[in-house]
């Protein structure tokens, strides 16, 4: 199988975040597949929300329907907004008592409005979150994602679980694993992985691509 | 009116928004459809969330149909814009502004100091965080699962009203769905307060009633008007 540049489309969280540097794990699987060392088309959403990720897909397929299409998910509960801002539970809790920022990916945030929004991100989450409806909400992305997957007919979807979730999509492969669970903390470590993980992760991924399969696979790295 | 199919109390089942809430006068139309329908004076079978979210209308759904599966389903889909919660309580953007969440959906009364903060943290939401578009997909997404849900149940006879104009524009696959937004029906809205059946004149109430009764008797799928 042939692939260009633009058949290639990496979209999800902080765990596709980076992308320049030869060892992570989306230039490899990129430059494995299309032999070519531009940076990995798509985005990495740090923090933030499902929702971000689902707004860029559907301009990402406006520009062209790519034939390999990797996806990170999240973690159901991050605030959905429109200015894609990383509202989750550490970084609005942590807003209230330490000097950490609240990301940003495609609209900057000046100082006040930032303390503003990490209040009413705080204050969402002690008063009126709902786990259940943040999990209903995400299970109906994933729902309305494999009809989307049909509807553009693309041939190699990897669904990667980033936190822990039970949906096995119809239309694409599902990683069994969580990607959390072979993660590190800490500024150091690309993608949350070592560089060797990221390598590993990389290689693997590309494997599942040229062997692939629909349904539940293994990572087994 | 001569019925065709006979129903019991249990098989009539309006839920939904405050469009529903008011059912236990003979003038409400909830009460109405239900006393036509099965020729019994109990109480209506559901419940109308006034001022609340869709996903508490959602959830209560499920525990219905776990009791006993209808076989007229009523539903009064209410505005997208309304934030879940847990509790049932009527979170929007009226009761924010004018500070009137006083209730949890079971109608415990919320105390002072939760109240203050239900306010602070939704008002914040409002202003800082709501997302117009993710409100919409959320409730379109949920009208597609009553859609899904709808057809696997099998409930015979099902009528879908919008609310509110800004309700996503949706036509239920496998039932009725009114052209009509209840809100529209300007003339029967009336001010809150006394007389008040469920934001209708007692008269516009008791027209609404006979009229779902008679789209129950002449059951069609897809777009119908109400036409009063």
């Amino acid at each position: 199988m042939k692939f260009e540049h633009k058949d290639i489309l990496i979209l999800g969280d902080s765990f596709c975040e980076l992308r320049s540097l030869p060892s992570d794990w989306p230039f490899i699987v990129s430059q494995k597949l299309y032999n070519s060392n531009e940076e990995t088309r798509g985005y990495g959403f740090g923090g933030t929300s499902w929702w971000s990720v689902r707004k860029r897909l559907l301009k990402e397929l406006e520009i062209s329907v790519p034939k390999v299409l990797i996806l990170c998910h999240t973690d159901p509960n991050r605030i959905p907004n429109d200015y894609d801002y990383a509202l989750n539970f550490s970084s609005c809790f942590e807003a209230q008592t330490k000097t950490n920022r609240i990301k940003t990916h495609t609209h900057p945030l000046e100082p006040w409005q930032e303390k503003k929004i990490a209040m009413a991100g705080y204050l969402y989450y002690t008063e009126l979150w709902s786990s259940e409806y943040c999990k209903w909400s995400m299970i109906s992305w994933f729902k309305e994602l494999d009809e989307i997957v049909e509807v553009y007919k693309i041939p190699y979807v990897i669904h990667l679980r980033c936190f822990d979730h039970k949906y096995i999509f119809k239309n694409g492969m599902t990683v069994k694993e969580d990607l959390v669970d072979m993660s590190l903390v800490g500024y150091q470590y690309r993608n949350h992985f070592t560089e060797e993980m990221n390598k590993k992760v990389g290689n693997r991924l590309v494997e599942l691509v040229l062997n692939y399969k629909t349904g539940l696979q293994e990572l087994a790295l | 009116m001569r019925l065709k199919v006979k129903f019991e109390h249990k098989d009539i089942l309006i839920l939904g928004d405050s469009f529903c809430s008011s059912r236990t006068c003979t003038s409400d139309w909830p009460f109405i459809v239900s006393q036509k329908l099965s020729n019994s004076n109990e109480e209506t079978r559901g419940y109308g969330f006034g001022g609340t979210s869709w996903w508490s209308v959602r959830k209560r759904l499920l525990e219905e149909l776990k009791l006993h599966v209808p076989k007229v389903l009523i539903m009064c889909h209410t505005t997208p814009d309304r934030i879940p919660n847990d509790y049932d309580a009527g979170i929007n953007w009226t009761t924010v502004k004018f500070k009137k969440i006083y209730s949890w959906g079971d109608g415990t009364k919320i105390d002072e100091d939760k109240q203050q903060r239900i306010v602070k943290a939704a008002t914040l939401y409002y202003e800082e965080l709501w997302s117009k578009n993710y409100c919409q997909w959320a409730q379109l997404a949920w009208f597609k699962e009553l859609d899904e849900l709808l057809s696997n149940q099998k409930i015979p006879y099902v009528i879908n009203c919008m609310s509110f104009s800004n309700c996503p524009n949706y036509i239920f696959q496998n039932s009725m769905t009114i052209k009509e937004n209840l809100s529209d029906v300007a003339h029967f809205f009336h001010p809150e307060g006394e007389g008040n059946f469920n934001h209708f004149t007692e008269e516009g109430s008791k027209k609404l009633g006979n009229r779902l009764v008679e789209l129950v008797l002449n059951y069609q799928q897809g777009l119908q008007e109400l036409a009063l």
